[in-house]
C-alpha cells in the first residue's frame, strides 16, 4: 500500500511538472473538468496534515522513538499524497478558466514546487531528516511554503458552482453548431464565458456571442476582412492584442480556415448542414455531412484486408470516396477475367454500389451473381455476351437506378421483365438492334431509355483524302509513290499534271506511280454512298545529281539560318509549320543567292528549289529567278530569268517546288538568285511589308 | 532512526530506479495525451487520405480536348451580332481600358472591329448562339454548357497554355492530370493513369511541349504518357523476338530486385517509380492490344467520327482512342489539336480546324453517352485564351485575322458533374469584357476538381518548405456550372 501511494505521489509530481513544462501545448479534455474542480476541496487536506505533522514533530520527544518513525513517514508520505492531488486538481482548473494570469501564476508555480518539494522530503527522507537542525528546516520550510501557496491561492476568485455547471452536449445540425462552436468552445470559451467575460464578451449563447464584447460585434457575415474575431486571430502571436493570448493553446490552421470560410460564408448560425452547398468550404470537410445529394449508407465498411485478398490490376475495389463504406469495383482486359473473382465479391455483397463488367466475358450466368449484390445502383454490362435470360434476378438490387447493356444481342422480351424496377431511372441500349417498334414501346415507361446513335442512311459524309504511304516527299531513285485509304473499296483517283481530279474521269490509283523528276500529284477519294473527298496536292522533288558543295553569297536572316549552307544539299526538307527548324533558311532583306559546283562537269536537265509557302506568316514564293552557268571553266555566265506566278489569295501552308529547265552540259557550278517579295500585295493583311523567302532545298536532275 | 533511512537508501537499487522511471515516463504520455494537437500538422490536406476522392464524385475521369493556339470565340460559341453591325470601326479605347497587346498588334495604328464571317443559329433547349462552322456540337447543343466567360492573365501561348495546364505561367508545376492521378490514383492499373494524344490541323499551329503533361515535383509515374501518332499508338509494347513472355517475366523480376536493392542504398524515391513503371508497360502488353481492338463495335463508329477516325494521328482517331481509354478507366487523357492560331487568314483556316474537330468532338461526346459513361466522364472543349473582337493586319469583312485576348473567351464543358444545356456568363457587345460571371483560369481549375470529387484547397503537395496546389492560393468552384 505504501508503495503503491510512494509510486502514485512520483507518478502524479512528473505528470504535473510535464503539464506546466507544455502548459502552452495541452489541453484539458471535457470530462478531466471534474478532476480540477475537487481543487477547491481538496486542498485543505495537506494544509490539515501539514499542520498535523508540525504538531507530531513537537510531540517527538513524548512519543516511542520506532512509533514515531512509523507514524511520521506514514504521516509525510499521505501528506505528499495530498499535496499533489492538490496541486493537480488545481493545475487542471486552471485551464478551464481566465483567472488573472499573474495571480495564477504564482499560486500554479508555488504549488507545484511545493507538491515536489514535499514528495522529495519523503522520497529522500534519511538525507532531510538525518539531524534535528535539517529536520527543523524542512519542517518549518515546507508549512511555510504550504501558508504562502495557500494564501496566493486565496487571492484567486473561484465561483461556488464548479460542479453544477457542467457543459451540455447538444446535437449539432447546423455548419455552427459541428464545425465553428466546438472550435470556440476549445479555444476561447475558457476565458469568455458568464463567468468569465473577459474583454466583456461572453460566448456562452449565440445571442451573447452576437452582442459581442467591448470591442464590438465579433464578426460581420461574408466580410472576413471587418471581422474582429478575424483580425484579433490573425495577429502577431506577441502582438498583446492576439487571441488567443500568448501562452493559451493557439488556433490550428485548420480551425483558423472554418472560422474564417463560415464568416466569409454569411456567418449564418442556421445554415444546416443538409443544405450546405457543393460550392461551400464545409462540403467537402470531413465529417458525417447530413447532405440531400449524397447518399448515406447504414452497412459497415468491408475491411481493408478483404479489400487487399480481392483488389487485383484487373478487378479493382475502392470505397467511391473517403470514410464511405460504399464500393465500386471494375473489371479490366478481358483476357485476363477470372469468373472466380466475381463469385468471391459475394463476400461484399452489402458494400458494392458500383459494377463494372464491360467487354467482360461473361454471359446471361452473370445475373445470378450479381442479384447478390443487394445495394448495386449502377450496371455496367455493355459488350458482354449476355442476351437478357435471367435478367429479372436484377430485381433483388434494391437500389438499381442505371443499367449500361450496350452494344450487346440483347432479347426484347426478356428486357422488358425489368422494366418494372421501382429504382430502374436509366437504362442505355445503343446498338441493342432492337426494332422500331420496340423502342417506341419502351420510350412510354418512366424509365429514361438512350438509345444513342443511329446511323442516318440519308446523309452522306465526306470521305477523308487518300493517305500517302511514303514517308517523305523526296524520293530516292527508284522510289515510288504510295497511296492508301483507311476505308474499304475507295477509289482513288489521281492526275499528274496539276489539274483537279474528278470523281468521274481522271485516272484510278491501281498501282504505285512513277514521275520523272519533280511533280505534283493531285489525289481524291471516291467510293458508293458518300461524298468525294477534298482534293490534296502533293509534290515530290528528286534528285539524281548531288552538288558537292553549296555556298551561300549572301547570309541568311540572323534568326533563321538553318545548319548554314549545308541545309540546301542534304537532300532533307523543313517541317512545314515550324519554320525554326533547322532544315530552313529564312530571307527577307537578303536575295537568296546559293552557288552549287559539282564533283566533275555534268549534264544538268533541270532543277527544282523547294521553298514554303505560308501565307498569313507572310511567307511567300519568290519573286524572280535568276540562274548563272558555269562551263568549261569560264566564269559565271548569265542563262535566265524566271518570273514566278505571284499569289492572289491567302493559301494554306505548304511546301512546293519551282521547277527549272536548264539542258546543258559540261556544268561546273550553278547559281541561282531568287528574290523574295518587296511589297506584300494589297489583298495581303499586311500589304506593303516585305515578304520572306523560305528555302531548304535545291534538287538537281 | 539513522540506521533504518540507511536501509531505506541501500534499498533503492536499480530495479526500483526502473519501476519508477516506468511510472515517471507514462505519467508523461498521459500528459502527452491531452494535447489535442499533439498528431495534427494543423493541415487541411493531412485530414484525407491519399488516392481518394473527398466526397462521393460526379465525375471519375477527364478527357480534355484541348484546341491548341487558341480558336476564336467570335467564330464559334459567342455570338456578337454588333460587331458585324460596326464593322471597320476603331475599338474604343474606354473599351480596351488599358489592355495590354502583343508584340503582333502593338504597332498597329488603328483596331477596327470586325465580325463574324460566319452565321450564327440557336441550338438545343437553352437556344444556345453556335457558328455554322460547328454543326455536330450544335446537334449535342443540350449535352454541354457553353462557358463564355473564361478569362485568364497571359497573353501569349506558352504562358497561357503552362497556366491552363498547371495553374502557373511558369512551367516545372504539375500538369492537372498529373494531380488528378496523383490525388485520385489509377482506376486501371494496366494503363498509364494519364494519357497525352497529339494531332495537328491545317491552320497556323503553335508547338506543345513536354512541360504542359509534367509531373512536376510530384513522382514520375504521374507524368502523361505521349501516344505516337503512327499506327502503332504505344512503340516497343512487344517483346523483342526470341523474348517470351516468361522470359520476360524473369528478366523484369530479376530487374526489380537489382532495383530494389539500389533504393536500399540511396533510398531514391525515383527509383521505386521506375520499378511501378516498368510492372505497368508489362501489364500494358495485354491491355493495350484489346484497347485498340475496333473488331467488336459497329461499323457505323466510323461514321459517327468521321472516316479519320481510321487514320492514326487526326484528331478524329485520337478522340476514338480517348473514349477507348477512358473507357478502360484511364483518368484523364489529354488531347492536344494545333493550329488554331489565326492572326491572318481566319476566314480560310478556321472553316478547316472546324472540320477536323466538330464531328470527332460532338461523337465522342454522344458515344460516352450511348454507353452510359457521359455522367461519370467529364469532358472539356477549349484553349488557352480567346480572340480579339478587331482585326490584325489588314481589314476585310472576308479576309481578316484576330490577335490574342485574355480577358474573355469560349469553352464548352459536358458530363459529370455539368450542368448540360446551359450557356454561362455574359460578356459586352463587343465581345471584349465579361459583364456577367467571369470564370478565371483558377476557377476552372477548383470546378474541374470538385466535380472529380476534390476539395482544391485540400488537395496540396509540399515542396521546398512550400505547399502547393493547382489553384495556387485562389479559386473558387463555380456553382452555376454545377448539376
Amino acid at each position: 500500500m505504501k508503495r503503491i501511494l510512494s509510486l502514485f505521489c512520483l507518478g502524479l509530481n512528473v505528470l504535473l511538472l510535464f503539464l506546466v513544462f507544455f502548459y502552452e501545448k495541452v489541453s484539458i479534455p471535457l470530462w478531466m473538468d471534474i478532476f480540477g474542480r475537487v481543487h477547491p476541496m481538496v486542498l485543505h487536506i495537506p494544509i490539515g496534515l501539514a499542520i498535523g505533522l508540525l504538531f507530531l514533530f513537537f510531540l517527538k520527544s513524548k512519543i516511542e522513538l520506532a512509533s514515531f518513525n512509523i507514524i511520521f513517514e506514514n504521516l509525510l508520505l499521505i501528506l505528499s499524497f495530498f499535496a499533489v492531488l492538490s496541486a493537480f486538481a488545481g493545475l487542471v482548473l486552471s485551464f478551464e478558466n481566465g483567472y488573472q494570469a499573474a495571480a495564477l501564476q504564482n499560486h500554479k508555480y508555488t504549488g507545484v514546487f511545493l507538491s515536489v518539494l514535499l514528495y522529495a522530503l519523503y522520497e529522500f527522507r534519511s538525507f532531510f531528516f538525518s539531524n534535528p537542525l535539517k529536520s527543523k528546516i524542512s519542517i518549518f520550510g515546507c508549512v511555510g511554503l504550504m501558508l504562502v501557496v495557500g494564501h496566493l491561492g486565496g487571492n484567486i476568485t473561484h465561483g461556488e458552482d464548479f460542479l453544477l455547471g457542467a457543459k451540455k452536449e447538444v446535437e449539432a445540425n447546423t455548419v455552427f453548431e459541428k464545425f465553428v462552436n466546438p472550435i470556440l468552445d476549445k479555444k476561447c470559451k475558457s476565458c469568455h464565458n458568464f463567468q468569465k467575460a473577459k474583454g466583456k464578451l461572453d460566448m456562452s449563447t449565440i445571442e451573447k456571442i452576437n452582442i459581442g464584447g467591448k470591442n464590438g460585434k465579433l464578426w460581420v457575415g461574408g466580410d472576413t476582412l471587418n471581422s474582429h474575431l478575424l483580425k484579433r486571430a490573425y495577429l502577431d502571436l506577441d502582438d498583446k492584442k492576439h487571441m488567443p493570448p500568448k501562452g493559451k493553446p493557439q488556433l490550428t490552421e485548420t480551425e483558423l480556415n472554418i472560422l474564417k470560410n463560415w464568416i466569409k460564408e454569411g456567418a449564418n448560425y442556421e445554415t444546416k448542414l443538409a443544405e450546405i452547398k457543393p460550392n461551400s468550404f464545409f462540403y467537402s470537410l470531413k465529417g458525417e455531412i447530413k447532405s440531400t445529394n449524397v447518399r448515406l449508407y447504414d452497412f459497415s465498411a468491408a475491411s481493408e484486408s478483404q479489400l487487399e485478398k480481392y483488389n487485383s490490376p484487373f478487378c479493382t475495389i475502392a470505397p467511391i470516396a473517403s470514410g464511405s463504406p460504399a464500393l465500386k469495383v471494375n473489371f479490366f482486359v478481358s483476357s485476363k477475367f477470372n469468373p472466380k473473382t466475381l463469385q468471391d465479391l459475394s463476400n461484399l455483397s452489402e458494400q458494392i454500389v458500383s459494377l463494372n463488367l464491360s467487354k467482360m466475358p461473361v454471359d446471361d450466368g452473370v445475373f445470378t451473381e450479381i442479384a447478390k449484390f443487394e445495394n448495386l445502383e449502377y450496371l455496367n454490362l455493355n459488350q458482354t455476351n449476355i442476351t437478357g435470360k435471367g435478367i429479372e434476378k436484377l430485381k433483388s438490387c434494391k437500389n438499381l437506378e442505371e443499367l449500361a447493356l450496350s452494344n450487346t444481342k440483347l432479347n426484347f422480351a426478356e428486357l422488358k421483365k425489368i422494366f418494372n424496377m421501382p429504382t430502374l431511372k436509366k437504362v442505355f441500349l445503343w446498338e441493342t438492334h432492337l426494332t422500331a417498334a420496340q423502342q417506341t414501346e419502351l420510350k412510354k415507361s418512366k424509365i429514361d431509355v438512350e438509345f444513342g446513335y443511329v446511323p442516318d442512311e440519308s446523309e452522306k459524309l465526306k470521305l477523308n483524302t487518300p493517305i500517302l504511304i511514303n514517308e517523305t516527299t523526296v524520293l530516292e531513285k527508284d522510289a515510288k509513290i504510295q497511296f492508301k485509304h483507311s476505308l474499304q473499296n475507295v477509289n482513288i483517283r489521281y492526275t499528274l499534271d496539276g489539274s483537279a481530279p474528278d470523281s468521274a474521269n481522271s485516272l484510278i490509283y491501281k498501282e504505285p506511280l512513277r514521275i520523272k523528276n519533280y511533280g505534283q500529284v493531285s489525289v481524291l477519294a471516291t467510293k458508293d454512298g458518300w461524298l468525294a473527298s477534298n482534293v490534296r496536292n502533293y509534290y515530290f522533288f528528286k534528285s539524281d545529281i548531288k552538288a558537292k558543295s553549296a555556298q551561300l553569297n549572301l547570309p541568311a536572316d540572323p534568326k533563321y539560318t538553318g545548319n548554314g549552307s549545308e541545309t540546301l544539299i542534304d537532300g532533307k526538307q523543313g517541317d512545314p509549320i515550324n519554320f525554326k527548324d533547322k532544315n530552313w533558311l529564312g530571307f527577307r532583306e537578303n536575295n537568296f543567292e546559293g552557288e552549287f559546283s559539282f564533283e566533275k562537269p555534268t549534264k544538268i536537265t533541270g532543277l527544282t528549289i523547294s521553298y514554303a509557302e505560308k501565307t498569313d506568316a507572310y511567307i511567300m514564293p519568290p519573286v524572280t529567278v535568276d540562274i548563272w552557268v558555269k562551263i568549261g571553266g569560264k566564269p559565271f555566265e548569265y542563262f535566265k530569268k524566271i518570273n514566278v506566278p505571284q499569289l492572289t489569295k491567302l493559301t494554306i501552308n505548304g511546301t512546293k517546288g519551282l521547277d527549272i529547265k536548264i539542258d546543258k552540259a559540261n556544268v561546273e557550278a550553278l547559281k541561282v538568285v531568287a528574290s523574295p517579295l518587296k511589297k506584300l500585295p494589297n489583298w495581303h493583311p499586311g500589304k506593303g511589308d516585305k515578304g520572306w523567302l523560305f528555302v531548304d532545298e535545291v534538287f538537281f536532275y | 532512526m539513522e540506521n533504518e533511512f540507511l536501509k531505506n537508501r541501500l534499498n533503492v537499487n536499480r530495479r526500483h530506479f526502473l519501476g519508477k522511471a516506468a511510472v515517471g515516463l507514462g505519467s508523461m504520455a498521459l500528459g502527452s495525451m491531452m494535447m489535442p494537437d499533439l498528431f495534427k500538422s494543423g493541415d487541411l490536406a493531412s485530414s484525407f487520405p491519399l488516392g481518394l476522392p473527398h466526397f462521393a464524385p460526379k465525375a471519375k475521369r477527364v478527357i480534355y480536348l484541348f484546341q491548341n493556339g487558341a480558336p476564336s470565340q467570335l467564330e464559334s460559341f459567342d455570338y456578337k451580332p454588333m460587331l458585324n453591325k460596326l464593322a471597320g470601326q476603331d475599338l474604343p479605347a474606354s473599351i480596351r481600358n488599358g489592355q495590354r497587346l502583343t508584340g503582333m498588334t502593338s504597332g498597329q495604328s488603328n483596331f477596327p472591329m470586325v465580325g463574324s464571317y460566319f452565321k450564327f443559329n440557336q441550338h438545343g433547349k437553352s437556344g444556345a448562339w453556335i457558328s455554322e462552322l460547328f454543326p455536330n456540337i450544335a446537334k449535342i447543343a443540350d449535352d454541354i454548357c457553353i462557358v463564355k466567360t473564361m478569362n485568364t492573365e497571359a497573353i501569349n501561348h506558352d504562358p497561357a497554355l503552362t497556366f491552363l495546364q498547371t495553374g502557373a505561367q511558369v512551367g516545372n508545376r504539375p500538369s492537372m492530370g498529373a494531380w488528378l492521378s496523383y490525388g485520385l490514383g489509377s482506376e486501371n492499373q494496366n494503363l498509364p493513369a494519364f494519357c497525352v494524344l497529339l494531332s495537328r490541323g491545317r491552320g497556323n499551329g503553335q508547338g506543345v511541349y513536354s512541360k504542359l503533361w509534367t509531373n512536376g515535383f510530384l513522382d514520375s509515374t504521374h507524368q502523361g504518357v505521349v501516344f505516337s501518332s503512327g499506327e502503332d499508338p504505344i512503340l516497343y509494347l512487344n517483346n523483342p523476338e526470341g523474348t517470351d513472355k516468361t522470359s520476360r517475366r524473369r528478366m523484369l523480376d530479376k530487374l526489380a530486385e537489382l532495383n530494389h536493392l539500389g533504393f536500399d542504398q540511396n533510398a531514391d524515391p525515383e527509383v521505386e517509380a521506375k520499378i511501378k513503371q516498368y510492372e505497368m508497360a508489362y501489364r500494358m502488353q495485354t491491355a493495350v492490344p484489346e484497347l485498340t481492338d475496333l473488331s467488336k463495335e459497329p461499323d457505323h463508329i466510323i461514321k459517327m467520327y468521321g472516316p479519320d477516325c481510321l487514320v492514326p494521328g487526326t484528331y478524329a482517331a485520337n478522340a476514338l482512342l480517348a473514349r477507348k481509354l477512358s473507357e478502360s478507366g484511364v483518368r484523364f487523357v489529354q488531347l492536344y489539336h494545333q493550329g488554331w492560331d489565326q492572326h491572318g487568314n481566319l476566314t480560310g483556316e478556321m472553316p478547316l480546324q472546324a472540320e477536323d474537330v466538330d464531328r470527332a468532338s460532338a461523337a465522342l461526346v454522344t458515344d460516352l453517352k450511348q454507353r452510359g459513361l457521359l455522367d461519370e466522364t467529364l469532358v472539356i472543349w477549349g484553349g488557352e485564351f480567346g480572340r480579339t473582337n478587331y482585326s490584325q493586319g489588314k481589314f476585310g469583312v472576308d479576309n481578316y485575322g484576330r490577335d490574342h485576348h485574355p480577358r474573355a473567351y469560349s469553352i464548352w464543358m459536358a458530363g459529370g458533374g455539368i450542368k448540360g444545356g446551359t450557356v454561362y456568363g455574359e460578356t459586352d457587345e463587343l465581345g471584349y469584357n465579361i459583364i456577367k460571371d467571369p470564370v478565371h483560369i483558377h476557377d476552372f481549375h477548383a470546378t474541374v476538381m470538385h466535380c472529380m470529387g476534390l476539395n482544391h484547397e485540400a488537395m496540396t503537395y509540399k515542396h521546398l518548405g512550400r505547399r502547393y496546389r493547382l489553384t495556387d492560393i485562389a479559386g473558387n468552384v463555380i456553382p452555376g456550372l454545377l448539376a
